[in-house]
């Protein structure tokens, strides 16, 4: 038959000399893999499918008599991860695993597994892959599938909001109904419980922002133009509590991105600057300025970029607390009570996005963030 | 229209409660199920006036139904629901056809309009033009493919 389960016959064939008075009852070799419930697949040295058991069958969907004599490749998607491991596995390594392989079936469904590739002993090229698929990644493939949406946190943010916003419907629509027939001391009541589930439900739409990665659109855009519009925003809401100061370098050219993104970002550090104001009022400093020699190493990037285009957001107020410093971009950190930690972290998302960074400093009574953006060429694709 | 069948297919029990009352109240017979399958007989037997569906549930995906009921019973209005509240989806529901779509969690009286709104519109046969005038915004069933640009107003909350 094969050398896999030739492989699997000398070891069964040990066993059998040891437990003599079970030698006449034991499964073949061939039995035993079919009786396994995860899919296996023995690959030849030129890629041809030489075996494939029961839940292989019913993994590609398709039965073992189309599935032998297929090359690999045209069982899995051309650039499936899976490829990669047989050739690791060629390339010397006697067996290599990896977990949450994404999977597409003949029939575009979207699977994870965790796949298993070992060497055939004394059969040049030959490999076992062994595929299992994942339970809870098949739930959330579900529901991700037509997202598009890759297994990371911000697949797991989607999904978890789509499990949230369920049994809201649910509270919403039942507080309403209540609500119908209720006294008016009692519907005060019912309001407050459709107000809150329309809080939480914010809050995990925006938790699902970190899972929105389709395209935006991006055009150049007058950051000063933007600080002016987040500016009085901010105003607007904060009164006079807050004296702004704009300390502006006209000759900056535009930024290459996102224009209500970059809005997001700079209202996000404002409001921040502007919540953190001491008592009797404080002074939120607005800067341009173009730093050519700036160099910053991005996480994820090859070598340290240029990114000569700064725009800060300096406040007077109590400064960042020491204990939150070192995770201040993480999600649901926050320092402010009520706060959600998603404002800051989601920034960063957008300014990696843009290309930059942000770093910021921070000591009671001067606080300055800062957005570092690249520079955008005519024609350079960003 | 008040009166009307209404199917119902969600597969969050919570939900179809509220559903079953709210419509219940407004005079409809409503009928509901936690699984496409069912949905699909009763839509198949020719029952019912009106159907809201959910989008992600045991069986089968609620916008996989949705051309199959739209192939079998062009004038029955669906109205889908979900709590993926991506405009992807939106997109996505209205153009196999979808009535309307609404974002979980929802507002009962929205709820109430949309339904009012879907069995008070003309029953249009499935080649009725898209470019109707602004009126007539949700109301062409469309098949795959076609772009309704003027529907997509109405997607996003």
């Amino acid at each position: 038959m094969t050398a896999g389960v030739t492989a699997g016959a000398a070891t069964a064939a040990a066993r059998k000399r040891k437990h003599q008075a079970a030698r006449d009852s034991a499964p073949d070799s061939d039995a035993i893999v079919r009786a396994l419930p995860d899919p296996v697949v023995l690959v030849d040295g030129d890629d041809i499918v030489r075996y494939v058991n029961p839940a292989a069958e019913q993994f590609f969907e398709a039965g073992a008599g189309i599935l032998r004599d297929r090359r690999l490749d045209q069982l899995v998607q051309f650039d499936s991860p899976l490829l990669a491991l047989v050739a690791k596995v060629r390339d010397g390594l006697a067996a290599v695993t990896e977990y949450g392989v994404d999977m597409l079936s003949p029939h575009r469904r979207a699977r994870t597994v965790d796949a298993q590739v070992t060497a055939i002993p004394d059969a040049a090229g030959w490999v076992l892959v062994g595929l299992r698929e994942r339970t809870i990644a098949q739930k959330l493939d579900r529901q991700l599938s037509y997202l598009g949406a890759g297994r990371s946190v911000a697949g797991i943010a989607a999904a978890l909001a789509h499990e949230v916003k369920n049994p809201l419907s649910g509270i919403r629509g039942a507080a309403q109904l209540l609500e119908q027939n209720a006294s008016l001391a009692d519907r005060e009541l019912t309001r407050l419980i459709t107000e809150e589930t329309d809080r939480i439900c914010r809050l995990v739409d925006r938790m699902e922002m970190f899972s929105n990665d389709h395209p935006v659109e991006r055009t150049p855009v007058n950051i000063h133009e933007v600080l002016d519009h987040v500016r009085r925003l901010v105003q607007s809401s904060f009164g006079g509590n807050v004296r702004f100061v704009e300390r502006y370098d006209p000759s900056l050219p535009p930024v290459f991105g996102n224009r209500d993104q970059l809005v997001q970002v700079l209202l996000n550090m404002v409001k921040n600057a502007a919540e953190a104001m001491p008592e009797g009022g404080g002074e939120i400093i607005l800067a341009t300025k173009f730093e050519p020699g700036l160099r910053l190493s991005l996480a994820g990037g090859n070598g340290r970029q240029r990114l000569p285009l700064v725009v800060s957001v300096r406040d007077n107020g109590g400064g960042v607390p020491e204990d939150l410093k070192a995770h201040l971009f993480d999600p649901f950190v926050s320092g402010k009570a009520g706060g959600t930690g998603l404002g800051l972290s989601l920034a960063a998302k957008i300014v990696a996005e843009h290309g930059g960074g942000i770093e910021f400093d921070s000591e009671p009574g001067r606080t300055e963030f800062r957005v570092l953006l690249p520079l955008h060429s005519d024609g350079e694709a960003v | 229209m008040s009166g009307a069948t209404i199917l119902v297919a969600d597969d969050d029990r919570a939900i179809r409660t509220v559903l079953n009352q709210a419509l219940a109240r407004q005079g409809h017979d409503v009928r509901t199920t936690g699984n496409a399958a069912t949905l699909w007989r009763w839509v198949a037997n020719g029952e019912g006036n009106l159907v809201i569906t959910d989008v992600v549930m045991p069986d089968e995906n609620g916008l996989d139904l949705l051309p199959r009921i739209k192939r079998l019973r062009p004038e029955l209005p669906i109205v889908v629901m979900s709590a993926h509240s991506t405009l992807l989806t939106a997109i996505k529901a209205t153009e196999l056809g979808a009535y309307e779509y609404l974002p979980k969690p929802f507002d009962i009286n929205d709820l109430v309009v949309v339904v009012d709104r879907a069995l008070a519109a003309p029953r249009a046969p499935a080649a009725a033009s898209c470019s109707a005038s602004p009126s007539a915004r949700g109301r062409c069933p469309t098949g795959p493919g076609s772009t309704c640009s003027h529907r997509r107003w109405r997607i996003r909350r």
